[in-house]
């Protein structure tokens, strides 16, 4: 298996991309802290990650709080010791003109999405440092190297992780770990809540432009994407795996599309 | 196994990440049609193949030639009834500043790197697009990204392939077929003939500095990745081989970075 015996933390596993990529992780073999705001999704995916035969540690984290992402490395090392693998993939989206947009809420989306990656870093990269030896993934978008209108919040905090990625990449280096790599996937439109939940993009835009959720998605949606489908949140795991695995050794600094071709840089 | 009875051609398939691709993929079980211009080395790979229970067409061709590709295509055909995967990996170096290099040199570079897959695509890619299904990766560069000073051509093929790869993601789904992937991938210097043989990078670069192959490795490539190492073969088939997989079927029109942290974009 190719994470035998590994521990990852998932943060935003409860659901969507997170809780592909604890399965995913667990099918090959990974012990799973499965973190994320919501526990009783959190519960659910440890459910799912033990009938692997695997351990599961549910655990219920904002983490936009440094306090908080600090109390669960301390209890993700009591029960497995050490961390090998971090994915930082918790995110949330405000959708809004910048011009017209709500200051908390704008500010919000950078505390989940930017801040909150940088507190799992620093709470989990020293470690990884000293046993010269891990793999941090942080889940950016296509939304981190394009536009996207009504959404400024969102974009800036993706563009920001993929900032992150590289300078961390290049700092575990300048440590000394070169056995430690920090990447960044940007996955295109995916089949989970955040798009096609009742909160989701498509819901939101057919209520603010009047349209219906079809007329959503032939009109703005798949004219974006050249294989003209949303992508399956296992499509993402899938690379999240091989970033994780042995075989990605020598890949880092990189924020890697997996979107259908609706970008090429 | 990830390449179940599919049907891959290697060009470059003799030595190095030829090589080690053609091995990657027949142990995910493929059969291969093993490509390059040197007879001798397409043979002990074939038997390489063959020894892993798969079936292997070894074939001799100037990929430079659009006769020869055209009559490789139609013996791989008729070998296998068909093929669904292209790798366009054969390549070449020929150093020397822009100004003061030989035209015929400087333009093999082009013929065999950018015609060569230019003529492999013709002649493979339309049968993908009819059967709705298929994967091309074409083997770029770090250098098809950045500065290579003393090796323009090679810099001017590397970037060219990106293109290729870029269009012709956008033209096979243009003709209809969502079906099939196009992609690059840029690996890093690697440890190849191409980089450590008796006529690689690192002994010309001694002979014409006047410095030893370990002076040149401290002085020029060391600093070049922040994992301060030559990637190895087997690294860059395992991305192929995630390329090629079912895993990567949203992975289209990328150009990916396998380099230790060479480039970041
Ligand atoms: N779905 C897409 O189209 C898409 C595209 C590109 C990137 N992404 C990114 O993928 C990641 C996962 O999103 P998803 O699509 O699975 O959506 P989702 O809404 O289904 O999942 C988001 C997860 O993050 C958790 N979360 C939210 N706020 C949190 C907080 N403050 N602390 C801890 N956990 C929190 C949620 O509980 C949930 O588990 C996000 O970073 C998202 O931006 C999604
Ligand atoms: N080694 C590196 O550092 C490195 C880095 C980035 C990209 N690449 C690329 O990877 C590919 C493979 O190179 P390698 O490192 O394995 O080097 P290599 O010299 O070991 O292999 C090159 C292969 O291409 C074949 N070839 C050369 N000219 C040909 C022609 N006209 N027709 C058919 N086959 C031909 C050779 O016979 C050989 O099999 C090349 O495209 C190279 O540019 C290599």
């Amino acid at each position: 298996m190719k994470l035998d015996d590994r521990v990852a933390v998932v943060t935003g596993a409860g659901r969507g991309i997170g809780r592909a990529i604890s399965l995913a992780f667990a099918k090959e073999g990974a012990d799973i802290a499965v973190a994320s705001i919501d526990p009783e999704e959190n519960e659910a995916v440890a459910g799912e990650v033990r009938a692997f035969g695997r351990r599961a540690l549910p655990y219920q984290v904002d983490v936009s709080d440094s306090g908080q992402v600090q109390a669960m490395a301390a209890a993700t090392l009591e029960e497995f010791g050490r961390v090998d693998i971090l994915v930082s993939n918790a995110g949330i989206q405000r959708r809004a003109l910048l011009a017209f947009s709500d200051e908390e809420e704008w500010k919000r989306v950078i505390e989940v999405n930017v801040y909150g990656a940088y507190h799992c870093c620093k709470a989990f990269l020293g470690g990884m440092v000293e046993r010269n030896h891990g793999r941090v993934i942080i889940t950016s978008s296509i939304s981190g190297k394009m536009v996207n209108p009504a959404n400024s919040s969102y974009a800036v905090s993706k563009h920001g992780l993929i900032g992150l990625a590289r300078s961390l990449a290049s700092e575990v280096a300048m440590l000394g770990a070169k056995g430690v790599t920090v990447n960044a996937i940007c996955p295109g439109l995916t089949d989970t809540d955040i798009m096609t939940g009742p909160d989701g993009n498509i819901a939101k835009l057919s209520e603010m432009l009047g349209k219906t959720r079809e007329e959503i998605w032939d009109e703005i949606y798949r004219p974006l994407i050249l294989q003209e489908r949303m992508l399956k949140p296992e499509e993402i795991a899938a690379m999240a795996l091989y970033l994780a695995s042995d075989d990605a050794r020598g890949i880092t600094g990189q924020s890697i599309n997996v979107c259908g071709g609706t970008i090429m840089h | 196994m990830k390449l179940e009875n599919r049907v891959a051609v290697v060009t470059g398939a003799g030595r190095g990440i030829g090589k080690a691709v053609s091995l990657a993929f027949a142990r995910e079980g493929a059969d291969i049609a093993v490509a390059s211009d040197n007879g001798v080395e397409n043979l002990a790979v074939a038997g390489e193949i063959e020894q892993l229970g798969r079936l292997a067409l070894p074939f001799e061709v100037d990929v430079s030639d659009p006769a020869q590709v055209a009559s490789m295509a139609e013996q791989v055909i008729d070998r296998f009834g068909h093929v669904d995967i292209l790798v366009s990996n054969a390549g070449i170096i020929r150093r020397g500043l822009l100004i003061y290099s030989e035209d015929s040199d400087w333009k093999r570079t082009i013929e065999v790197m950018v015609y060569g897959t230019y003529h492999c695509c013709k002649a493979f890619v339309p049968g993908m697009v009819e059967r709705n299904d298929g994967r091309v990766i074409i083997m770029s560069s770090v250098m098809g990204k950045m500065s290579n000073p003393a090796n323009s051509s090679y810099a001017a093929s590397k970037h060219a392939l990106i293109g290729i790869a870029r269009t012709l993601a956008t033209e096979v789904v243009m003709l209809g077929a969502k079906g099939v992937t196009v992609n690059a991938i840029c690996p890093g210097i690697a440890d190849t003939d191409m980089v450590t043989g008796p006529e690689g990078s690192m002994a010309k670069l001694s002979e014409m500095l006047g410095i030893s192959p370990e002076e040149v490795w401290k002085q020029f490539m060391k600093k070049m990745s922040l994992q301060e190492r030559l990637i190895e073969p087997e690294e860059i088939a395992a991305m192929a081989l995630y390329l090629a997989s079912d895993d990567a079927r949203g992975i289209t029109g990328q150009a990916i970075n396998v380099c230790g942290g060479t480039i970041m974009h």
